[in-house]
C-alpha cells in the first residue's frame, strides 16, 4: 500500500463524507467531485495520466451540471439549495464506513483471487456504505442522487480491487457514466423546480393511486389482539383523483366531472343565492371526458 | 466498421431531438427519420466486423446484436407511428434513439464490465421519458426511484463480473464464491426486470411512464442486461455452485413465483398499462430459467426467449396504447365489446397470445419447454409448464371483455372501417387529412405490423435461432472446476 494510494482514498472518502454530510448543495456538488474525480487514483497500476484526466474532468463538469440545475430555481438559499443532512450527523456514517473499509480491506477478493489492491476494495466498501444511507433513506432528489453518484463511484472502486485496474475504454466510459447520472439527475431537479415542484420525493399523500395487486389500507385482527389499522402510509388514497383518470369507471369519472363542474358553478354565483343554472351532481352525460394522458400541446400538426 | 452508422444515426438524431423538443414537428421529422435510417443501418450491419478502439479493445458486430438492435429500431419507428395517431410524447423518439444506441454499443462490446457500464448510464437517461413539462410530484418520484433501482441493478451485476472474473478467466478461486457472484447477477437481471418480489416498481413506472415507452423502460433495457449477464456467465460449464445447489432453486423458485404471480397480477388488474406490465413480469420468469443453469448451450434459448419477448411485449404495449386511445379508456370494466368494435385489434391479440405462448411445433412454444427442462426435472417441469400458460388466463379475460355487449365507451369509438377523404389541394395535405381522419384504422394497422413481426420471430423467422447459436462462444477450457 502505497501512501499516494492512501492518500488519494482518504481524500475520496472525504469527499464522500462531505457530499452526504453538507446541508449546502454547493458543498456536496463540490464533495461529490473530490470523491468521483480522484477515485481513478486507488488502483495499482495507476492509470495512464490521460485518464485520470478524463475521470476528473468529467466529474468536475457532472457537479457542475448538478448546481447549473439547482440554480434555476433562483438566488442561493432558497429550498432547492439546503438539503437536509443525514439523520444521524457525519460521525455515524464516518465510523461505519471506517468499519466497513477495515473488512473489506481485510478481506478482499472475497474468495476470488483479486488482480487489485485490498485499498480498493476497502475504499469501496466504505464508499458504498456513505452512499447506501442517502441512496435508501434520502428524502429528497439530491440526497438520493449523491449517493447514486457515490454508488457508482464506489463500484469502480471495488471493481479495481476485484479485477485490477481497468483499461482506458473502461477509463473512459466511466467518466461518461458519471455525466450521465449526474446529467440525469441534473435533468430530473431542472424538470422538477420548472413545473413548480420542491425536490422533496416524500409522498405528501398516503398514495397516489389504487395499485390493484395490493389491497392496503386493510383493518386487520389477530387472535387475542385489538384491532389494527395498517401503517398510515401505506392507506390508498381516500378517493378517486382526477389526475387518475385512466384508472377509473366511466360512472366514476362522470360523477366526478360532473362534481367539478358543479362546484365551479357554484363558487361562480353570487354567496347565498342559489344558481339555477348549476347542473346537479350526478347529471348530464354530455359531460366532457379527458382522454388519458393526452397532451394536446405536443400534438403534431 | 458496419456497426458505426447505426450508433452515430441513433446518437445523432437521438440529440438532435432532445434539441429541438420545443419545435415539435422537427423533432417529429427528425425521431421519425432517424429510426427509419438506423433500421437501414441495422440491416447492413455485417456480424463480424471488428473495431480497434486505443489500445486492443474492440467493438464486435454480432449477429444476435444486430437483430437485437434491428427489432429495436423497426419497432421503434412503428411505436412512433403508433403515437403519432394515438397520444404523442415528445421525448419518445429520442429515448428510443438514445436507448438502442447504447444497446448496440452495450451488446458490441466484448468486455462485459464495460458493456454493463454502458447500459446503465443509458437505462438512466432513457428513465427521463417520463418527464415533460407538466410532469407532477409523483412523477419525479417514480423517475428517481427508477434511476435508483437501474443503478442499483447495474452496479450490483456489475461488480458481481468483476468479482467472478478472475474464476471465468482460470485464475482459479473458491467456488462458493463464484456461485455466489453468479446468483448476484441474476438477482440483478430479477430486479430489472421487476421479477417476483421486485415486481413492485413496474406497477408505479407504469403508472407514470407513456404507454409506449414501456417496452424501452421494462423490456429493451432489462433484455439487453441479460444478454449481457448470459455472455458474462457463458464461461462455465457448471450449474450454479452456492453449495447444494441453494442458488439453482433459489433461482427457479423465483422463476416459479414470476410466472404464477405474474399471470395473476396481470389477471387481476382493472387497468391495461398494469396488464401489460405484469406480463412482462411474467415472462421474465423464463429468463430466470435460462440464467438458472450455466454454459453457452444451456443459454441458447434463453437467448432466443429475449428476442420473443422484445417483440412481443413491444406489440402488446402498443396494442394496449391503441385500445385506450380508440375507446377513451384503460378501464378493462368500460372496454365491454372491444372485439367487436374493432375485429383488426382482436386479431391482434391473438397474435401477440400466440407469439408469447406458441402451439407446439412453433419456436416460441419450444424454447420455452427447452427453458423449463434446463432449469429442472421431474413433476416441478410440469408445474413451470402450467406456469407458463398461466398467461392464458389474462389474454382470455381480455378477449372474454371484448366479446361482450358493448358499452357506452366502445360504442361510441371509430371503427375500424376507413373513411374516404376529399382531395385537397396539395397531395401533402390530402395524405394528412386521410392520416388524421383514419387514424383508429391506421392505429390497428400498425399495431398489426408488430404482431405479424413477433409471431414471425417466435416461429423462428428474421434469423433468430442462427444469431443465438452464433452468439454463445465455445465453452471455455478455463472454466471454473477444471
Amino acid at each position: 500500500m502505497s501512501p499516494f494510494q492512501l492518500g488519494a482514498a482518504l481524500v475520496v472518502l472525504a469527499g464522500g463524507l462531505l457530499a452526504i454530510s453538507a446541508r449546502d448543495s454547493r458543498w456536496v456538488a463540490a464533495g461529490l467531485v473530490a470523491a468521483v474525480g480522484l477515485a481513478s487514483l486507488v488502483a495499482d497500476p495507476l492509470p495512464t495520466a490521460l485518464a485520470v484526466a478524463i475521470r476528473a474532468v468529467a466529474a468536475v463538469l457532472g457537479g457542475y451540471v448538478l448546481v447549473l440545475a439547482l440554480r434555476c430555481d433562483g438566488a442561493a438559499g432558497s429550498r432547492a439549495w439546503q438539503a437536509g443532512g443525514p439523520p444521524l450527523g457525519p460521525v455515524t456514517p464516518a465510523l461505519a464506513a471506517l468499519a466497513a473499509g477495515l473488512v473489506g480491506y481485510m478481506a478482499s477478493g472475497a474468495g476470488s483471487a483479486a488482480a487489485g489492491p485490498a485499498l480498493a476494495t476497502g475504499a469501496g466498501l466504505a464508499l458504498a456504505t456513505l452512499a447506501i444511507g442517502p441512496l435508501l433513506l434520502g428524502r429528497d432528489i439530491v440526497r438520493i442522487g449523491t449517493g447514486v453518484a457515490l454508488l457508482v463511484t464506489a463500484a469502480e472502486l471495488l471493481r479495481a480491487g476485484l479485477a485490477g485496474t481497468p483499461g482506458a475504454l473502461e477509463q473512459a466510459v466511466t467518466a461518461g457514466l458519471s455525466v450521465a447520472v449526474l446529467g440525469t439527475l441534473a435533468a430530473i431537479v431542472g424538470l422538477a423546480l420548472r413545473a413548480g415542484l420542491d425536490l422533496s420525493v416524500e409522498p405528501d399523500l398516503p398514495r397516489d393511486t389504487l395499485f390493484e395487486a395490493h389491497p392496503l389500507g386493510v383493518v386487520t385482527q389477530r387472535a387475542g389482539r385489538s384491532l389494527r389499522r395498517a401503517p398510515r402510509a401505506a392507506r390508498p388514497a381516500p378517493g378517486p383523483r382526477r389526475d387518475a383518470a385512466h384508472q377509473l369507471t366511466l360512472e366514476e369519472r362522470l360523477r366526478l366531472a360532473m362534481a367539478a363542474d358543479a362546484a365551479e358553478d357554484q363558487v361562480a354565483a353570487t354567496p347565498g343565492e342559489p344558481d339555477a343554472s348549476a347542473p346537479a351532481a350526478g347529471a348530464g352525460p354530455e359531460a366532457p371526458l379527458e382522454p388519458p394522458r393526452a397532451d394536446p400541446g405536443d400534438a403534431p400538426g | 466498421m458496419s456497426l458505426l452508422p447505426f450508433l452515430l444515426i441513433c446518437l445523432a438524431a437521438g440529440c438532435a431531438g432532445l434539441a429541438l423538443r420545443r419545435q415539435p414537428r422537427l423533432m417529429i421529422a427528425i425521431g421519425l427519420g432517424g429510426l427509419l435510417l438506423a433500421t437501414f443501418a441495422a440491416i447492413v450491419i455485417s456480424p463480424g466486423d471488428v473495431l480497434r478502439l486505443g489500445s486492443g479493445e474492440v467493438l464486435v458486430a454480432t449477429g444476435y446484436g444486430r437483430l437485437f438492435v434491428l427489432l429495436g429500431s423497426g419497432s421503434g419507428l412503428v411505436l412512433c407511428l403508433v403515437a403519432l395517431s394515438t397520444t404523442w410524447q415528445s421525448n419518445l423518439p429520442s429515448a428510443l434513439l438514445l436507448g438502442l444506441a447504447g444497446i448496440g454499443l452495450g451488446l458490441a462490446l466484448p468486455d462485459p464490465l464495460v458493456a454493463l457500464l454502458v447500459l446503465l448510464g443509458t437505462a438512466a437517461v432513457a428513465a427521463l421519458v417520463c418527464l415533460d413539462a407538466s410532469a407532477t410530484a409523483a412523477d419525479v418520484r417514480v423517475v428517481v426511484r427508477q434511476v435508483r433501482l437501474v443503478v442499483l441493478a447495474g452496479l450490483l451485476a456489475f461488480v458481481a463480473v468483476a468479482w467472478a472474473a478472475p474464476a471465468l478467466s482460470g485464475i482459479g478461486s473458491d467456488p462458493a464464491a463464484f456461485g455466489l457472484a453468479d446468483l448476484a447477477i441474476v438477482l440483478a437481471v430479477g430486479i430489472r426486470f421487476g421479477a417476483i418480489p421486485f415486481h413492485r416498481p413496474v406497477g408505479q413506472l407504469t403508472n407514470t411512464a407513456p404507454s409506449l415507452a414501456i417496452p424501452l423502460l421494462l423490456v429493451w433495457g432489462p433484455a439487453a442486461l441479460a444478454v449481457v449477464a448470459l455472455g458474462a456467465t457463458d464461461g462455465s460449464v457448471l450449474p450454479l455452485l452456492v453449495p447444494d445447489g441453494l442458488g439453482q432453486a433459489l433461482i427457479v423458485m423465483a422463476a416459479m413465483a414470476s410466472l404464477f404471480f405474474g399471470a395473476v397480477g396481470a389477471w387481476l388488474q382493472d387497468d391495461l398499462e398494469h396488464v401489460v406490465g405484469y406480463s412482462i413480469v411474467q415472462d421474465a420468469g423464463f429468463v430466470l430459467l435460462g440464467l438458472a443453469v450455466g454454459g453457452p448451450l444451456a443459454h441458447q434459448p434463453a437467448r432466443l426467449w429475449l428476442l420473443i419477448l422484445i417483440a412481443a411485449k413491444t406489440a402488446f404495449a402498443a396494442w394496449a396504447t391503441v385500445v385506450q386511445a380508440r375507446f377513451r379508456t384503460g378501464r378493462l370494466p368500460d372496454l365491454r365489446g372491444w372485439a367487436r368494435r374493432s375485429p383488426l385489434l382482436a386479431i391482434g391479440l391473438a397474435g401477440i397470445a400466440l407469439a408469447t405462448i406458441g402451439v407446439p411445433g412453433l419456436l416460441a412454444w419450444s424454447v420455452r419447454t427447452a427453458l423449463v427442462q434446463g432449469a429442472t426435472g421431474g413433476p416441478l417441469q410440469v408445474v413451470l409448464v402450467i406456469g407458463g400458460l398461466a398467461s392464458l388466463a389474462y389474454y382470455g379475460r381480455l378477449a372474454l371483455i371484448g366479446a361482450g355487449r358493448q358499452g357506452v365507451l366502445v360504442g361510441a369509438a371509430p371503427t375500424d372501417r376507413p373513411v374516404a377523404v376529399a382531395r385537397a389541394d396539395s397531395a401533402l395535405r390530402t395524405v394528412r387529412t386521410g392520416w388524421f381522419t383514419n387514424r383508429a384504422p391506421i392505429a390497428a394497422g400498425l399495431v398489426l405490423v408488430l404482431v405479424a413481426v413477433s409471431v414471425l420471430v417466435s416461429a423462428g423467422g428474421l434469423g433468430g435461432p442462427a444469431a443465438a447459436q452464433a452468439a454463445a462462444p465455445e465453452p471455455s477450457p478455463a472454466a471454473i472446476g477444471q
